[in-house]
């Protein structure tokens, strides 16, 4: 089936709705920025954080509480204010991602720049603005493939380095990193039988290195997806796999890269060929001259 | 092939796609300095070894430890980043040092850095005590007495078995 401007509504529907989620998992977890209330924060080493770190922009965020609240706004706000346009002025909302892609660009490298979650955990923020800029439907096809073959390699190359640095032929490696994440939850949590599960794990190393293995395997079964989209029902089912494992033994959140689930669900749509006047899809071989 | 129908469609967008790319593989392979959005994905990739004695930081809230079943591990995370970064914030001035005005003084078309974006102003008491304040107000009890001790663990049989106290204080962090 081609892309359609259907498939594209509810494209920005879903994302929508992954978004508010994710939006209201994080105020009830109290991780807004209001509400984390940051007093210090983390030189990372990121030539791009750098540059904003040099305008003072969050010290002034960390002093000024009305500031923390007014990021929260805009961030926030913004997908509602684009998703209403969107489906009422659809002409004035294609203008909108631009300034969209710069506020989720301030607000990420802020966010991120205090002692709460990492900036690769936010890339689908600083990504989809791009394709919401999109206007025309084969333009936003190419940026939504874009955007699918992003995600494929953000797993492959997880993968990959965990081949090329060593920690796959490491046999102690999985033990080794849960006792070095956990040592403080451990410590404040004998008995709990939550505690005593990971306990097991670090005490098996044969185990937890299957489990890290078992990640390793998922990641790179990605590379799957760049040459067909045959499987990317399976990729969905991998990648949530993949987060529930991840917050279960880990008790790493990486939520915030959901909304990459969308472009394998809709990444299978074919390219709207009729918007292509040049491609060879245009020109179809049954038809031929 | 994607590409050549992307160059076919806009070679504007041809453009950005081949730098976005060239740029992830680059940023991706040399390991060193990320330029957001462009990061490496290599988390837990470096072999890691089991140490023999592990320095564990526990916070105690009006004389009671906090228990990690009470915590998701977002707030888990957020007490306990917090503290880590406050530690970690003794290397700031080396780093800034050795790494921020370095690398600006080698590019030289940007401005020179000013050291108080970089670094945390204030000794570690003062953040600490910043940190108790900070803490009581975010598990709803400002006011409330907040300690942040360290102490040495061993691991064994499934367990990690208390050492000995450590100076939080006192206690030299490695830097760049």
């Amino acid at each position: 089936m081609l892309l359609n401007q259907t498939h594209r509504k509810h494209f920005t529907y879903g994302w929508l709705a992954i978004f508010y989620l994710l939006a209201a998992y994080k105020w009830w977890q109290g991780m807004w920025l209001y509400q984390a209330d940051p007093f210090m924060f983390v030189t990372r080493f990121d030539g791009i954080t750098w540059q904003l770190l040099q305008t003072g922009l969050h010290r002034f965020v960390m002093q000024q509480s009305v500031a923390r609240y007014v990021a929260d706004g805009i961030f926030y706000l913004f997908p509602l204010v684009y998703g209403i346009l969107f489906l009422r002025k659809p002409r004035i909302a294609a203008k909108l991602p631009w300034v969209w892609l710069l506020a989720n660009w301030l607000y990420v490298q802020l966010y991120t720049s205090y002692p709460i979650n990492s900036i690769e955990a936010h890339i689908a923020w600083l990504l989809f603005p791009v394709l919401f800029a999109m206007v025309s439907l084969p333009s936003y096809y190419f940026v939504l493939q874009g955007h699918r073959y992003f995600f494929l390699y953000f797993f492959v190359s997880a993968g990959i380095w965990k081949l090329v640095q060593g920690g796959a032929f490491f046999p102690g490696q999985m033990s080794a990193i849960l006792l070095e994440q956990h040592k403080e939850w451990l410590v404040a949590s004998n008995g709990h039988w939550h505690a005593e599960f990971i306990y097991w794990l670090i005490d098996l190393p044969l185990v937890s290195f299957l489990f890290y293995w078992s990640g390793i395997l998922i990641e790179l079964f990605f590379v799957v997806g760049f040459f067909t989209k045959r499987y990317d029902h399976v990729l969905i089912a991998l990648f949530i796999l993949f987060l529930v494992f991840d917050y279960f033994i880990m008790r790493i959140p990486y939520f915030e890269v959901a909304p990459f689930l969308l472009t394998l669900w809709y990444g299978r749509y074919r390219a709207p060929v009729n918007h292509l006047p040049t491609t060879e899809k245009v020109l179809p071989r049954q038809h031929p001259a | 092939m994607f590409l050549k129908e992307v160059y076919r469609h806009s070679k504007w967008m041809f453009a950005g796609m081949l730098f976005f790319m060239i740029a992830q593989v680059v940023v991706n392979l040399k390991r060193g300095m990320v330029f957001s959005p462009f990061f490496h994905y290599g988390m837990y990739s470096a072999p890691q070894e089991a140490l023999r004695v592990y320095d564990v930081n526990v916070v105690t809230l009006n004389g009671d430890t906090l228990r990690g079943k009470n915590f998701s591990p977002q707030q888990w995370d957020k007490i306990h980043f917090t503290l880590q970064a406050l530690l970690a914030s003794s290397c700031d001035s080396s780093f800034y040092t050795s790494q921020v005005e370095r690398l600006y003084a080698k590019a030289k078309i940007l401005p020179a850095p000013t050291a108080k974006n970089f670094v945390n102003e204030g000794t570690r008491q003062e953040k600490m005590d910043i940190y108790k304040t900070w803490l009581g107000k975010q598990l709803g009890l400002p006011g409330a007495e907040v300690n942040v001790h360290q102490s040495a663990y061993r691991y064994l049989k499934a367990n990690l078995e208390y050492e000995g106290p450590l100076d939080i204080m006192t206690q030299n962090i490695s830097c760049y």
